[in-house]
């Protein structure tokens, strides 16, 4: 995660519209499926609110009731609801109404309790479930995403995506939109309260409401341009940051240091000025918010308090008449009015947790609008097992527009044939490798698999045909076993072991802690590399295709691991296509037909004698290498014995290219421009 | 890794509040304005009870003396006929109390966020100052996201802590002192009876919160594998996709996703227990307030009965009353009013020692780098000679990077047994394969990293008792990655002119780009700067781009490719005029004729200046006046172009090779 923190820093993108209705209601799509608990949730958060809204009419009743200030609405509903239990409860004695009081005050909470704990746990549950289904369909998304999609994005920023980003849609699920429920339905029902108990006086206590959204407007409309300017300062200071820390080595030599320092004091500076704006906002609004709400405590204890004193001594028939009250309902109207202003903060402070979360959201859904561009084509059939003949029809290629990568490629591979293709870094070799699994869509041309065009076969048929042996093997997190079969199943385990006898890799597997059950270590750095070749040509044989595709390594490897991968490249060609981008003299004197690929276009093919025999491009490739009195330059482990002398290409990785190769090849791979990259 | 526990927490506590000391006077008014707030906030509730009282001594319902505002203002406020019954005054007493609270409340936010985001500001200053001036080898080892994690995250932690954690820290010791005083007035036994449950709730909530943590540990482990299997799928795509793998790597997915639900749920089972136990908890309180408190109001009543029977006054009813522990009305509903105020800082403290613990080990982590010395620093007593002339010396430089590990023989040295002697104004160059230590050998003179004493000379002065000022002032370095800055190409061609230099007009002023701040020149100093582009073979393509040297490169602005961006970094290292020139490998992405361009405006540069040039081309250093070559740390062969060649060895090959590459690629 940590690398590529800063690619999340420095895209300084900010929602301008956080409650952007499309965004919202593509949110939203993902809850339809869970409608039932949607629904229990719903009702739950209904029965919660009732359980948060009953207690200051308890008290009410209480105080009228046991007290006897008086008779009143809440008084008697509650006398209504006691009397079940027997005759009128006014009449009762004085302590048989508190123990009544006590009691229904505990089922009150004690029900509050149950209730909101269900409740949290049936949204979360609720939250839980609709996150999982939009972290599943992204990563299957991404997974299905072509090999250009993840040369675009670097991978710390897709596990970004579907780690982090997913997790903050969770808050906003599981935190605001119950709160957001919740304060909403709490406020209604102390509205319908009041006004239940006394119209007119509910219109004098909620006079203040329409202040109080005017106040919360003014300051949503400029706490939003405050946080959006912190925001952006924010995104600035660490973008400085990290690009002084990224080129600390310049910073030093050229002796910016101090420039720095300035520079950091001016941009934080800055920072911390719109944080305390921000802050500044929420300074103003805070005590307004609670002053307005005084307000109608105020007018509370006001208005009611004359009502109160207006019905003295008067029989309740008489004090309905006049308006007057008792001071049970004025201190159930003194509690509601506290309890009616606390959702209204709540609500203005669930702010950050819905920006966090919309902006999260906008990412996910700019992944998931990536066009699948390398999909079953309509019409495209599921075929079985094919014969293994590849033909390319001037093939026409090119990874960025205008920079052509193949040029017109033309030739047929028998099956069973095994050929090699030879030649300069950035000449084309691994993107005709590519393009046989149809990793790219060509421009022009065609790739035909035993006569069909490749895009005929479905995606999944045409792969499983074709096994790639990557110069760079990479290996699973997993066992050894699962690194072989990659998760299938269905392989059994004497086929795996098999395969690693066949290409030698039994010995050091045995010797392995497990053997086919040992953890592969540190993404393999344990395992030699030429013990990884030989997991990686076991891998291919347990999967049996028709075609072999092989990228050879060109690190170097002892002359006993050499000559068992020699051992092991025989078994693995005998019988199917072979086609192997070839380092190794060895295998290129061995191929069938070997093609040489230069700029993009086919130059040269024949036999390995033929070629020579041709003094041509060949031949050069064939000098350079192979008559190597010193070490080469592209030499890269200082204590590595070579053993075998290697044949064309230089290395194959930008880094190595960008470090500098020698001239030609170095120029050419950047202008050949990717062509490295996968 | 045990959590600390007891006095050393104790003494953390006060090693973070020991920031607090430059910003005292912010946070001393920040309390003051706290202590105001507190006060008034606790006294609203007091309106409330007069106001019943009030009530109900007008209405005769039952025990009360009124409350006391009616015997300390004029009576005629509260006559009939002024404003009906006169309840306004405690309307607007309750507002003009609340307004006040807001008031203070505005300082008390103010200069609480002030004294934390300044305190953060400086410790942020502190870390970022100290960071840049660390030397390379640490930089080497470190991430640089991890160190933006401490920049941010780790920062933010202490932030929180220095803001809401202190004020609410704060808060709640000021309620526990002023709220009891105000329930005991009205009744020390309900009090007490009510206070009986309170306890348990810092139990309960430290109990809770332990297993929180634990299934919370369990979740995020959880989801670190996700973002691991996520990791090595997107990462391993290439492997997926050739064996038809997708679906497979899916249903892994789905199912570590299906466990993190699981775990998700398990801890929202008892995560989502918290709030409503502690609303529980304090309704028990609530409950031995409804029936207690209802009692007490009731003999109140009783006691108010039997001597308004026996025609006492109102003041000794009162009187009696209070002293038989009894109750009003007003101060039965006050209570609640207070029960409610004393739960919020309850809950409020689980969150203030949250808050301190993560700060905690977000400042010590910071602090381990703030306490990390930097390795290459300004020597003692050093050397600060006017003028260089550049001669380089290396005397037997054996160099490991990692000295406690590296044993003789072994491959650890980087460099072995260099000696090299480089007149001013000369030219070496060196070539050699990848990882022979010629980086090294580069990095080492103008101290990016420190090499032994005794073993590197300019002008016979060992660089390490050079002052590093001069030393890096007098060397221009183009290191063999470019790296530019988010600036415009004019300012990070003025970076060689960092540090003091003829062209620069006064201190550094507002600008563009990622650092702001910009380095004023006087118009020769650009005139210069663009010579100095002219000489890279850089000055056509900047002058393509639209806003020309006003461009701005980075994220925002253009992107330059490989070779442009060598070219600038040539033209940034000799725009400070050094006295020795390194160059690293800095013509790679560069075509042979514009190779050839550059190394032709450099010539005449270089005739003044020592230059080290490294390089992969013979045809970049053949010129040179002198040769070697490196492998593995050691010089294998060394003289000039021809002598070389007639050794036939590695530069000989070299030489072939390119040739013969030459000629392919002139194939078509």
């Amino acid at each position: 995660m940590a690398d590529d923190f800063e690619d999340d820093l420095l895209e300084e993108r900010i929602k301008t519209n956080v409650f952007d209705p499309v965004l919202l209601r593509r949110i939203l799509r993902y809850a339809l499926p869970y409608k039932g608990r949607i629904l229990a949730g719903l009702c739950l958060v209904l029965v919660s609110a009732a359980l948060a809204i009953s207690p200051p009419l308890l008290v009410g009743a209480m105080v009228d009731i046991v007290f006897g200030t008086g008779q009143s609405t809440p008084g008697q509903a509650v006398a209504r609801l006691l009397s079940l239990f027997g005759a009128d409860p006014r009449l009762w004695a004085d302590r048989d109404k508190l123990a009544a009081f006590g009691l229904l005050f505990l089922l009150v909470r004690t029900g509050t309790f149950f209730v909101d704990w269900a409740n949290t746990y049936v949204l979360t549950g609720f939250g839980q479930r609709v996150l999982y289904d939009i972290r599943v369909e992204l990563f299957t998304h991404i997974q299905n995403l072509s090999l250009s999609f993840f040369h675009r994005n670097p991978v710390g920023r897709l596990v970004n995506r579907v780690a982090y980003d997913v997790g903050a849609l969770e808050r906003m699920f599981s935190v605001a939109v119950v709160t957001l429920c919740k304060d909403a339905m709490m406020l209604t029902g102390i509205m319908l309260m009041l006004f239940a108990i006394d119209v007119r006086l509910a219109l004098i206590v909620l006079s203040v409401i329409p202040f109080m959204v005017v106040a919360t407007l003014i300051f949503r409309k400029y706490s939003r341009g405050a946080y959006r300017r912190w925001y952006a300062a924010q995104s600035k200071l660490n973008a400085f940051m990290a690009e002084s820390m990224a080129g600390v080595r310049v910073v030093q030599l050229f002796h910016k240091e101090k420039r720095n320092d300035a520079s950091y004091e001016v941009i934080a500076s800055d920072f911390r000025h719109h944080f305390l704006a921000q802050r500044r906002a929420w300074a103003y609004f805070r005590p307004v918010a609670t002053t307005l709400s005084a307000t109608g405590i105020g007018l509370v204890l006001w208005v009611c308090g004359d009502a109160v004193l207006r019905g003295k001594g008067m029989e309740p028939a008489q004090m309905a008449v006049i308006g007057a009250i008792s001071v049970g309902v004025l201190v159930t109207y003194l509690q509601y009015a506290e309890l009616f202003f606390t959702p209204i903060r709540d609500i203005t402070e669930k702010f950050d947790i819905v920006v966090g979360a919309m902006t999260s959201a906008e990412r996910i859904f700019t992944i998931l609008d990536e066009k699948i561009d390398v999909a079953d084509l309509p019409g495209a059939t599921a075929r079985g097992r094919v014969k293994g003949e590849v033909t390319f029809e001037d093939v026409h290629f090119e990874y960025k527009p205008n920079e052509p990568v193949l040029r017109g490629v033309s030739f047929t591979i028998k099956p069973g044939q095994t050929i090699a293709i030879v030649g300069h870094t950035g000449a084309g070799k691994t993107t005709i490798i590519n393009l046989v699994s149809r990793f790219y869509n060509i421009q022009a041309g065609r790739v035909l698999i035993d006569g069909v065009d490749a895009r005929d076969y479905t995606l999944k048929s045409l792969r499983r045909n074709i096994a790639v042996v990557h110069q760079d093997v990479f290996l699973f997190a997993g066992t050894v076993l699962e690194n072989l079969r990659l998760g299938d199943e269905g392989i059994p385990r004497e086929r795996v072991a098999a395969a690693c006898a066949a290409v030698g890799a039994d010995k050091f597997i045995e010797r392995l802690k497990g053997g086919l059950d040992a953890m592969v270590e540190e993404g393999g750095k344990t395992f030699s590399a030429g013990e990884r070749q030989l997991l990686s040509f076991a891998r291919a044989l347990v999967f049996d295709p028709a075609i072999l595709i092989l990228d050879e390594a060109t690190s170097s490897i002892d002359t006993h691991t050499e000559e068992l991968i020699q051992a092991a490249l025989t078994k693995l060609t005998q019988g199917r296509t072979s086609i192997v981008i070839a380092h190794r003299l060895s295998t290129i004197q061995r191929a069938d037909n070997i093609l040489v690929m230069h700029k993009g276009k086919l130059a040269e093919h024949g036999t390995h004698q033929q070629l020579l025999a041709l003094r041509g491009i060949y031949h050069r490739l064939y000098e350079l290498q192979y008559s190597a009195l010193a070490d080469t330059p592209k030499d890269t482990g200082p204590a590595a014995p070579v053993s075998s002398p290697h044949l064309p290409t230089l290395p194959d990785t930008q880094r190595e290219a960008a470090a500098g190769t020698i001239g030609v090849a170095g120029r050419l791979a950047h202008e050949v421009a990717d062509e490295d990259q996968s | 890794m045990m959590p600390p526990r007891g006095l050393e927490l104790i003494r953390r506590l006060f090693h973070l509040l020991s920031y607090c000391k430059p910003h005292w006077r912010t946070y001393l008014m920040g309390t003051l304005a706290l202590c105001f707030v507190d006060l008034l906030d606790t006294f609203t509730p007091q309106v409330v009870k007069w106001a019943i009282d009030h009530l109900m001594f007008a209405t005769g319902g039952g025990v009360s003396a009124g409350s006391p505002l009616q015997s300390w203002l004029p009576s005629r406020w509260f006559g009939a006929d002024a404003f009906m019954g006169g309840m306004w005054v405690y309307g607007v007493l309750y507002v003009i109390v609340v307004a006040l609270t807001g008031v203070f409340r505005w300082f008390m936010s103010m200069y609480y966020s002030e004294g934390a985001v300044n305190l953060t500001h400086e410790l942020r200053g502190r870390f970022f100052g100290h960071v840049q001036r660390l030397h390379a080898g640490y930089h080497d080892k470190q991430k640089t996201g991890d160190l933006m994690t401490l920049a941010t995250s780790d920062i933010n932690a202490c932030r929180e802590f220095f803001w809401v954690g202190l004020l609410i820290g704060f808060d709640t010791l000021l309620y526990f002192m002023i709220v009891p005083v105000y329930m005991a007035q009205i009744s020390p036994k309900l009090l007490l009876a009510s206070l009986l449950t309170l306890p348990l709730i810092p139990v309960i909530v430290a109990r809770l919160a332990k297993r929180i943590e634990k299934r919370y540990d369990e979740m995020q482990d959880q989801l670190s594998l996700v973002a691991e299997r996520a990791r090595e799928s997107f990462a391993g795509s290439k492997v997926i996709k050739s064996f038809t793998r997708e679906d497979d790597e899916v249903r892994t997915f789905a199912r570590l996703s299906g466990e993190y639900r699981r775990r998700a749920l398990k801890l929202a089972a008892i995560e989502a227990l918290q709030q409503p136990l502690l609303v529980l908890m304090l309704a028990l309180a609530d409950l031995v307030v409804v029936i207690y408190g209802g009692y007490l109001v009731l003999e109140g009543f009783a006691i108010q009965r039997e001597m308004a029977a026996a025609g006492a006054t109102a003041e000794q009813i009162n009187t009696a009353v209070r002293e038989a522990g009894a109750i009003t009305v007003g101060g039965f509903i006050a209570f609640f009013s207070y029960l409610i105020r004393l739960s919020g800082p309850m809950i409020g403290l689980g969150w203030v020692i949250s808050l301190f613990q993560r700060a905690n080990v977000s400042m010590q982590r910071i602090e381990e780098v703030i306490h990390t010395k930097p390795a290459i620093a300004e020597p003692a007593g050093a050397a600060r000679p006017a003028a260089i002339r550049g001669a380089i010396e290396v005397r037997n430089l054996t160099f490991a990077f990692f000295p406690d590990t590296a044993r003789d023989g072994a491959r650890d040295h980087a460099l072995e047994n260099i000696s090299l002697h480089v007149e001013p104004g000369r030219t070496l160059a060196v070539v050699g394969p990848v990882g022979s230590g010629k980086s090294t050998l580069l990095g080492l003179i103008p101290r990016l990293y420190d090499p032994p004493p005794g073993t590197i000379f300019i002008d016979g002065v060992d660089v390490r008792e050079i002052s590093l000022d001069v030393l890096r002032t007098q060397i221009g370095s183009v290191p063999q990655e470019t790296f530019l800055f988010s600036e415009t190409i004019l300012q990070n061609l003025a970076l060689g002119l960092e540090g003091g230099s003829e062209y620069r007009s006064g201190g550094p002023q507002a600008g563009t780009g990622t650092g702001i701040l910009n380095v004023p020149l006087t118009p020769e100093g650009e005139q210069w700067l663009k010579q100095c582009a002219r000489l890279a073979q850089v000055e056509a393509d900047i002058l393509a781009f639209p806003k020309q040297y006003e461009t701005l490169l980075g994220e925002k602005g253009v992107n330059l490719s490989g070779g442009q961006k060598q070219r600038v970094a040539i033209a940034r290292a000799i725009a400070r005029k050094p006295a020795i020139l390194l160059l690293d490998d800095c013509l790679s992405a560069v075509d042979t004729q514009t190779e050839e361009a550059i190394l032709a405006g450099l010539k005449e540069i270089m005739r003044e200046r020592t230059t080290l040039i490294v390089s992969h081309r013979v045809s970049t250093v053949e010129h040179a006046d002198e040769i070697v070559v490196l492998k593995e740390g050691r010089i294998t062969e060394r003289g000039r172009h021809e002598q070389l060649l007639a050794m036939k060895g590695y530069y000989f090959e070299l030489h072939r090779k390119q040739q013969l590459e030459q000629e392919l690629a002139s194939k078509d």
